[in-house]
């Protein structure tokens, strides 16, 4: 058992993480201060609570995410959470980087996602349904294991591996679209192309009128 | 159109590898898998490909059994291909993280604090 004495001292230090936290949830600033101030009051009064010794951020983020989820969760679906399903595994690798990208001599691939501004990133983290959104975040950003995850958000272990498989691969789904709007890639011409070219300079194109073939 | 290259930098600046803690047992992406990726090599299709990439996403949490990782670990260090596309990931992760860094209100710790003084816990004797 927890003394509330301590809550203050304990619990502060975690302030940063926890209003990131809550601004990537809430994607508002006056939002997320009102949810961290209440997770704050919910923890210090709960705190008789909290297990001593057990990951103090780790409970707090608990109390954080379902009061969330309970008050502020977002009515707007941005995505048909059956498009999660039609995203392949290393869906936006196979599209930036790999072979076409060496192929141009662009092999860091890496450095592609240099070029994803913050806008993007939280633009396209946003869109996610915040069934997907919720374990995203607290896997990849929070650094938050599987039973972690499974006990904050109380749903089986093997729920929250499915919901990151899928909200990881929407993600990169999105980024690759701003990928396109950027004119970093080329949209795969539909229906079932595969094949994606990183845009070439004039006259390098097979389908260029201008194409001339560099000798070798 | 312009000359520029479309990523607008250089393609010698390298990404933050090896900033990513959960990447510390996978092998540097040196001079041979460069020359394999280059000369085509299609990524992770398929057979003991298939496998590794259905496996990446516990293997980069650490979530898999050590029996896993192992098998895992192994396929990666004979697979540049599969090297290159975990690598990715994993940038893209720290990718993610760095990008959603936000930073606290500056008066906010003080106001969470008057909040928790003002704020009158039940008398446990009570």
């Amino acid at each position: 058992m927890a003394d509330q004495a301590d809550f203050e001292v304990l619990a502060m230090e975690h302030l940063p993480s926890l209003y990131s936290g809550a601004y990537r949830m809430t994607h508002n600033k006056s939002d997320a201060e009102d949810l961290v101030q209440e997770t704050y009051l919910k923890a210090y009064r709960g705190f008789h609570g909290f297990e001593a010794g057990t990951n103090l951020r780790a409970w707090l983020f608990r109390i954080m995410t379902n009061t969330y989820i309970n008050q502020y969760r977002r009515k707007q679906r941005n995505l048909d959470e059956q498009e999660l399903d039609n995203v392949e595994d290393l869906f936006l690798y196979r599209r930036i980087g790999g072979e076409t990208a060496a192929v141009l001599g662009r092999s860091t691939e890496d450095q592609v996602l240099e070029h994803f501004s913050e806008a993007e990133v939280t633009d396209a983290v946003a869109a996610l349904p915040d069934t997907f959104r919720i374990p995203v975040l607290l896997a990849d950003v929070e650094g938050f294991s599987y039973k972690e995850i499974a006990e904050q958000l109380d749903i089986p272990i093997g729920t929250v591996m499915s919901r990151l498989h899928r909200g990881r691969k929407a993600l990169q789904k999105q980024l690759f679209e701003f990928a396109v709007d950027r004119g970093l890639v080329q949209r795969p011409e539909p229906p079932d192309s595969d094949v994606v070219v990183l845009q070439s300079e004039p006259g390098q194109d097979p389908a260029d009128p201008a194409f001339e073939p560099v000798p070798t | 159109m312009s000359n520029e290259k479309p990523f607008g930098v250089p393609f010698g600046a390298s990404a933050p590898f090896g900033s990513e803690p959960v990447l510390g047992t996978l092998p540097r992406f040196g001079s041979a898998s460069d020359s394999s990726f280059a000369a085509g090599a299609l990524p992770c299709v398929g057979g003991n490909c298939g496998d590794a990439v259905h496996e990446l996403y516990p293997f980069l949490d650490g979530e898999l059994d050590h029996e896993h990782h192992l098998a895992v670990q192994a396929h990666l260090d004979s697979c540049p291909s599969c090297v290159a596309a975990f690598r990715f990931e994993g940038i893209l992760r720290s990718t993610v993280r760095t990008r959603l860094s936000v930073p606290v209100p500056p008066d906010l710790a003080a106001r969470i604090r008057l909040a928790l003084a003002a704020d009158n816990p039940p008398d446990p004797l009570n």
